[in-house]
């Protein structure tokens, strides 16, 4: 401990600079940072989007999946940037590649429960940044839409082919019944007591009434698919991805900024100027104490000679060439 | 240099190698001598000054411990020069390098003959006229002992030895003294090369530590802050 005192206060200047200059030029550094502000908005989610329905996670979470890959797409991230200048009244130009850059690097969606989606962005204009969120989720909504309706004209599609199939087998299921019953004699009027007696014909009446209900079924789901395919945009996606809370810009602390700096510059000295003490402190070999020296030679200290200025830094000079040079070579006294 | 002429002319007290008396400074060098085991039925006692590597202050030292005991003792005081590669006592006393040491190893003089009395009870050897056989004659310096080879010196003896680490047989030639100081500048010799001429002393180890300059920056109300 002594040792590493004996280094702090020899080399004291060159130990402070950095403490007292480095936390200075973070501060003024953090000034010289432009002014940001903070936008945030909240958005509805009830239902997953299409293609994101995993009912292991809740609608929120599926929709910020669907988002994080919506900006991993340069064409949804350009659909973006188009809304948001187009609608930004700010008369200075905006670059288009830096902002799709900017979206990119700041945007984040996260989720704040079940079905609250938050959207944040960070911007130096207050303005323009609050468009960039209104745009982005304006935008994911109209795609949204398009991709419900493409997978509703999808489904029609199928359940149409499955309707064709369901009637074709409940026109093959009566046949059948009719012909066993003419077969067998028996009249429609009867069809409930022989189905009692006649345990064959009680399975075939029992498939040719499933088949009549599955054909209901899928008629029904037609229906259902037709209704939301005519629904006008913008009215049937309100529940499913809406915004809760419009974008607000807030600025950021600069108290923060300032603080982080000054910290992370503190943070440098500190590591600067401690691993220059203890360098120069575990590099000193030499005997600096008379208590060191039989500690470290095992012999007694018979006197000790104070220091004389002028001819012991003289000598000092000789001394540490001799201690360099190499064995043998011949010095001054 | 005057200064130590003028105080020899009028008798006043001996300058210090430093330029000024100094009662501290003496007492400094006295805690050397003080701190020594000496044997007590050799004649003359000799006390061998070095250091690890060159420009750690032990020619300072010996001679501030040279000026000091003879001032304070009633014996004769010898200091004399073993660094034959750099000797620097001539051109502190201000007199004629040769003849010296490396004539006395060559048998061209005894050692009383090169005893050059520079003050009250203080005399000095220079390392004399070196030639390249100068690690040869540091080498025998042990197995030729001029310091106790004919009786002719007496009281205690200072040999100003190279340094351990710069030359090789600087540790043979310290094996000649009966007590062997090792000085240590603070703060710039690393420990490890203090360890390392400390072990190559197995002949003569060592018996103490001549910290020089130690200097804390510590500020005095911190424990430990002493040096």
């Amino acid at each position: 401990m002594r040792r590493y005192a004996e280094t702090l206060f020899r080399y004291w200047p060159i130990i402070l600079i950095p403490l007292l200059v480095l936390p200075v030029a973070g501060l003024l550094a953090a000034r010289r940072t432009p002014v940001s502000y903070a936008i945030s908005a909240n958005v509805q989610v009830n239902d997953s989007p299409p293609g994101y329905t995993n009912q292991y996670t809740s609608p929120a979470q599926n929709e910020v999946t669907a988002l994080n890959e919506f900006l991993q797409s340069p064409s949804s991230v350009g659909s973006v940037v188009a809304a948001a200048t187009a609608s930004n009244s700010n008369s200075r130009t905006t670059n288009s590649v830096t902002l799709s850059t900017s979206i990119v690097k700041n945007l984040q969606v996260t989720t704040r429960g079940d079905h609250l989606v938050n959207v944040s962005y960070n911007s130096e204009d207050a303005a323009l940044g609050t468009q960039v969120v209104l745009a982005f989720i304006t935008t994911v909504q109209s795609q949204q839409r398009i991709a419900n309706s493409t997978q509703t004209q999808g489904n029609l599609y199928v359940l149409n082919y499955q309707l064709r199939e369901a009637q074709k087998q409940v026109n093959q299921s009566y046949k059948m019944l009719h012909n066993y019953m003419d077969n067998h004699g028996d009249s429609p009027s009867d069809l409930t007591t022989s189905t009692i007696s006649d345990p064959q014909l009680a399975s075939m009446y029992q498939q040719y009434q499933l088949d009549v209900s599955n054909v209901a079924d899928l008629r029904q789901q037609i229906s259902k698919a037709k209704a939301q395919a005519v629904v006008p945009p913008g009215t049937a996606q309100q529940g499913a991805f809406s915004i809760k809370d419009y974008p607000a810009a807030i600025r950021t602390s600069a108290v923060k900024t300032i603080l982080l700096n000054v910290g992370i510059a503190l943070a440098v000295a500190l590591l600067l100027s401690g691993g220059f003490l203890v360098a120069k402190t575990l590099s000193d070999r030499s005997l600096r104490y008379a208590d060191e020296v039989p500690e470290l030679l095992d012999l007694p200290v018979l006197t000790v000679v104070p220091y004389s200025g002028v001819a012991s830094s003289r000598r000092g000079r000789t001394v540490q060439a001799a201690a360099l040079a190499p064995r043998g070579q011949l010095a001054d006294v | 240099m005057a200064l130590l002429r003028s105080s020899l002319d009028k008798g006043a007290p001996l300058a210090s190698p430093l330029g000024k008396v100094n009662s501290n400074t003496n007492e400094v060098y006295r805690q050397i001598y003080v701190g020594l085991t000496l044997p007590t039925d050799e004649q003359p006692a000799i006390i061998g000054v070095t250091s690890s590597i060159s420009g750690e202050g032990r020619t300072t030292v010996a001679l501030g411990l040279a000026e000091t005991l003879a001032v304070d003792l009633d014996v004769p005081v010898a200091l004399v020069e073993v660094d034959f590669d750099r000797p620097a006592l001539a051109r502190r006393f201000d007199i004629t390098p040769v003849p010296g040491l490396a004539d006395v190893l060559r048998g061209e003089y005894r050692l009383d003959e090169v005893l050059r009395p520079v003050s009250e009870n203080l005399s000095v050897v220079t390392a004399g006229s070196v030639g390249p056989d100068a690690p040869r004659l540091l080498r025998q310096t042990p197995v030729l002992d001029p310091f106790r080879v004919d009786d002719t010196m007496s009281g205690i003896i200072i040999l100003d030895l190279p340094p351990i680490i710069n030359h090789s047989y600087a540790a043979t030639a310290a094996s000649v003294a009966d007590a062997v100081v090792l000085v240590v500048r603070a703060g710039v010799t690393p420990y490890d090369v203090v360890r390392e001429a400390i072990a190559r002393c197995e002949d003569r180890p060592p018996q103490g530590v001549v910290l020089n300059g130690p200097r804390s920056a510590l500020p005095k109300w911190w424990p430990g802050s002493r040096v």
